[in-house]
């Protein structure tokens, strides 16, 4: 095995853009940049005060009532045009499905969202998990 | 600090397969296996891509049930793919659900709705997916 050690990446003829062969077969290229995730948080959604279990790229959270919060990025996407995808739970076994959606476009500096139980209540998880995927700015 | 520059990444034993030193200094984690393969982020109600990455289109089978096709396929049918959705109206806040028990190699199809699990169409439907391309 040969192991090349640096501390960043660039593309040579544009510094964002890496190709990299990923398929199964070593033939199928994708993009590095691209395929990186650009942020992502996990945090608690019941605490009385929110805060980031851990995160990436992520500067905070607001939390704007039961089940509604906005995960804000401390590096800003490129648009509002980006990749989010989340999940949530509870240790309720009354409240056991967490799913996910925004109640309106993203923006290019954070996401709101809500946290739905399986009988279709917005509540708060215990366990909230979001991670954008796009073009950082 | 180190800056290699390149256009293209291959593992020499496997060209498909470079493992990465982790952020505790020792665990290793693969670079292709952490990559998102395709992601794509949409609007049912103009049936238009918003941004993409490996997505070659998007089909409008209906109210709320829309299909992703990628450009480049999976390897099999056991990636993984999740999302969101949403609506600009707060009353259809709304999670996405698979449409089958399986993705396709070449696309993912799934239904979007409401929180009383109307099928509707959404403002916002992002969906990511992980897996071995083909």
């Amino acid at each position: 095995m040969s192991t090349l050690r640096t501390n960043a990446l660039e593309g040579m003829d544009a510094k964002n853009s890496i190709t990299i062969v990923a398929g199964a077969g070593n033939i199928t290229t994708t993009n590095v940049q691209q395929g990186l995730c650009m942020a992502w948080v996990n945090f608690d959604g019941t605490a009385g005060s929110i805060s980031n279990a851990d995160n990436f790229n992520s500067s905070g959270l607001t939390d704007h009532g039961t089940g509604n919060y906005t995960a804000s990025w401390t590096n800003a996407l490129s648009s509002a045009n980006y990749s989010v995808s989340g999940i949530g739970g509870d240790n309720s076994v009354s409240s056991p499905i967490g799913m996910f959606s925004q109640n309106s476009t993203p923006s290019t500096d954070s996401f709101k969202f809500f946290c739905t139980n399986a009988s279709a209540s917005v509540t708060d998880f215990k366990y909230v998990s979001i991670l954008a995927h796009g073009d950082l700015a | 600090m180190a800056t290699l520059k390149t256009n293209t990444l291959t593992g020499t034993s496997t060209a498909g397969s470079i493992a990465v030193t982790g952020e505790g200094n020792s665990t290793t984690t693969n670079l292709q296996q952490g990559l998102a393969k395709a992601w794509c982020s949409m609007n049912q109600v103009d049936a238009a891509i918003n941004g993409s990455l490996n997505t070659s289109s998007i089909t409008d089978h209906g109210t709320g049930n829309f299909q992703a096709t990628w450009n480049n396929d999976f390897a099999n049918v056991n990636y993984s793919c999740v999302g969101v959705g949403g609506s600009n109206s707060t009353s259809n806040p709304g999670p996405i659900y698979a449409h089958d028990t399986l993705p396709n190699v070449g696309y993912w199809k799934y239904f979007g709705k409401t929180m009383a699990a109307a099928v509707v169409d959404m403002h916002y439907v992002a969906v990511t997916a992980h897996g071995d391309l083909a």
